[in-house]
């Protein structure tokens, strides 16, 4: 049963990633793209490349007819999603099989069960998994907003049909809830085409923590440890690591204990994330499950010398998993950060423009990019440039990588968060380990760029001024018939 | 040669005098200083100011010089002496600006209603973030110039709003 070509339905760095454990694999590749990624690595790297068409852009990558249709033409007889488009919807699972095509991820119904959110914590709840106090959105307004007021302030709302931290809302203040329901509903219809969504009680400084799951088709399932995830804004991760600073065994065993048996009765098969709200007081709730592979996949594959790719493909084989619980060995820390092009002084707001200058440092820490140098940044889809990964014996050790790696960044162009990444890695509360999803919001002044010294302001304007063409035009005298016509310009 | 610059944060007034012992350079009102830049390869420099000296990284696009110095990255601009008279000129905005580019999701007004203080006007949505954008005063909607499904640039005006009157002074 081993799969021969696979297409990838994705693009940016996931789909350069999943190429990358193709070609390992020897295995072909096929990508879809939109015209827009005409240029990117992915479709330059994969074997065969087709293009799709959609307006906007993202809707190609959403529309499972083309996708289908490439996979005849490409004679391709697998597909992985990567992760968001199509990742976690069942009907595209299901119109895949009938076609004889593998899937590279769960069953639909697992799918369905763990992708919808309310169906997960019920399920939760009925197997006496730990869950927050939490109301579902069964159709009747009135019933709904009472339900979200009985769990007390403060409260989010969120998207059934997805996670990536689209649709949701904190709610603090009563009187805000209709228009917050409303506000996330929209959301979840433009982001998963689903208007579902349910109200949980909000837990102030919890740590979001996580546990990546692996079963094959035979039974057999592990957990590869946890990854923390805390530091968010817009409720999307931007450093994760792992393992977390602030488990001790115990709490680690019963965590990832809780994940795996989740995943075991939920029949779980291929690669997955049981995520959990862990609270101050160091009781923990399960959150949502992530029927795919994630963005922060990296960290885990550090620390356990495995390619969870590489694994989900086996799985989709047919294939035991190699590895047993015992026989999977953790070592050292890892960290990631996120490279986004936004504003983190304008509220993070994406950011557009062209990537005049980007080098990352592809010898001091493991990139995972999609970008190339020249390439324009578009409000077409998600802002995220690149995933900087490290490893160290300690965190501490990791920290300073990272700090190096980031240092050796440079992106001009388009507004990046690479400066905003690297005060909170220097920041001693994020030193400490006194990370939850709160930091970047309490530090808000911390994290903003220092003021610079009349020394410094001095350096950059002599580099200007010195440079720019708009300083030295006008040192050029013009002709005294020239001069005569009055304001003189050269371009 | 005298030009405004601009870090985004602050404004500066930078005249640079190039004679052929070298060129000085003076902010604002201060004193004149040595400054020179010198290439070393590709996109790096050395730039210094007296006796103080910087090695940075620097590429130029147009009007946007972007610099690369003390481990953070900078996007610097020459103002155009007209722009700059435009922007001190100043005019009592009610213009509800983007602040990203994005597409508009929901209209909440039309011409000729009234609104207030922080009235919701719009729903707009970049990169699956959605953003209400609210009146910045009270005044009448003049015109709503985007559609419900249109597109826009950052800081295009989506919305033209007259200002009220002071009732007092009316």
């Amino acid at each position: 049963m081993a799969i021969k070509k696979v297409l990838i339905a994705n693009r940016g760095e996931i789909a350069v990633r999943i190429i990358r454990t193709l070609k390992k694999m020897g295995v072909a590749s096929v990508i879809v793209y939109h015209a827009v990624d005409r240029k990117s690595l992915a479709v330059r790297m994969a074997d065969e490349a087709i293009e799709l068409a959609g307006d906007p852009p993202v809707a190609a990558y959403l529309d499972m007819h083309q996708i289908i249709a490439a996979c005849h033409q490409s004679g391709a007889d697998a597909v992985h999603p990567g992760y968001g488009f199509l990742s976690e919807n069942a009907n595209f699972v299901r119109r895949l099989n009938e076609k004889g095509i593998t899937f590279i991820g769960p069953p639909a119904e697992v799918i369905e069960l763990m992708g919808n959110k309310v169906r997960a914590r019920a399920f939760c709840l009925e197997n006496g998994f730990p869950i927050a106090p939490s109301a579902i959105d069964e159709g009747d307004d009135t019933d709904f907003v009472a339900a979200a007021r009985g769990i007390g302030m403060p409260l989010l709302i969120k998207a059934a049909a997805g996670g990536g931290g689209k649709g949701m809302q904190i709610v603090r203040d009563e009187r805000n809830i209709q228009k917050s329901i409303e506000l996330a509903r929209q959301e979840a219809e433009r982001s998963f085409g689903d208007r579902l969504v349910y109200a949980e009680r909000y837990i102030e400084r919890p740590r979001h923590i996580e546990v990546q799951v692996l079963a094959d088709h035979h039974g057999n399932i592990v957990h590869l440890g946890e990854r923390e995830c805390s530091i968010q804004r817009r409720f999307q991760k931007i450093i994760e690591e792992a393992p977390s600073p602030v488990l001790d065994k115990n709490q680690r065993e019963a965590m990832c204990k809780t994940a795996v048996s989740i995943a075991k009765s939920a029949n779980y098969i291929n690669a997955g994330t049981v995520e959990f709200i862990y609270t101050p007081k160091g009781d923990f709730y399960f959150l949502e499950m992530n029927t795919r592979i994630q963005v922060e996949h990296p960290v885990t594959e550090m620390t356990t010398g495995i390619d969870l790719i590489e694994q989900q493909i086996c799985v989709a084989q047919g294939e035991k998993l190699s590895m047993t619980q015992d026989g999977v060995e953790f070592s050292g820390h890892s960290i990631e950060a996120r490279l986004y092009a936004e504003d983190p002084e304008n509220g993070f707001a994406p950011a557009t423009g062209s990537l005049l200058v980007y080098d990352l440092p592809n010898d001091a820490a493991r990139v995972e990019n999609g970008f190339r140098e020249g390439q324009t940044i578009t409000s077409a889809f998600d802002p995220m440039l690149a995933k900087i990964v490290v490893h160290g014996k300690n965190r501490a050790e990791a920290i300073q990588s990272l700090l190096e790696a980031l240092a050796n960044s440079t992106i001009f162009g388009v507004q990046s968060n690479r400066d905003f990444l690297i005060n909170v890695l220097q920041h001693p509360e994020f030193e400490n380990g006194a990370t939850d999803t709160g930091f970047i919001t309490d530090h808000q002044m911390d994290l903003a760029p220092a003021a610079l010294d009349v020394d410094q302001i001095a350096l950059l304007m002599a580099a200007t001024a010195l440079a720019a063409k708009a300083f030295n035009d006008a040192n050029l005298k013009p002709p005294s018939v020239l001069a005569r016509m009055g304001e003189w310009r050269n371009s | 040669m005298k030009r405004t610059i601009s870090t985004g944060a602050a404004n500066f007034d930078v005249t640079i005098r190039h004679q052929p012992a070298g060129s000085t350079m003076k902010i604002d009102g201060d004193d004149w200083r040595e400054v020179s830049l010198r290439h070393i390869d590709q996109d790096r420099f050395q730039v210094s100011v007296a006796d103080a000296t910087q090695d940075i990284r620097m590429k130029i696009k147009g009007d946007d010089v972007y610099v690369l110095a003390f481990g953070r990255t900078f996007s610097l601009r020459v103002l155009d002496p007209i722009d700059k008279a435009l922007a001190a000129a100043g005019t009592e905005d009610l213009k509800a600006k983007a602040p990203m580019p994005g597409i508009v999701v929901n209209v909440a007004v039309k011409e000729g209603d009234a609104v207030i203080a922080d009235q919701p006007l719009m729903t707009i949505e970049s990169m699956k973030l959605l953003t209400v954008i609210s009146a910045q005063g009270s005044g009448v909607i003049e015109k709503v110039h985007f559609a419900n499904g249109e597109a826009f640039n950052k800081g295009v005006t989506l919305i033209s709003i007259t200002a009220s009157e002071d009732e007092e002074n009316a």
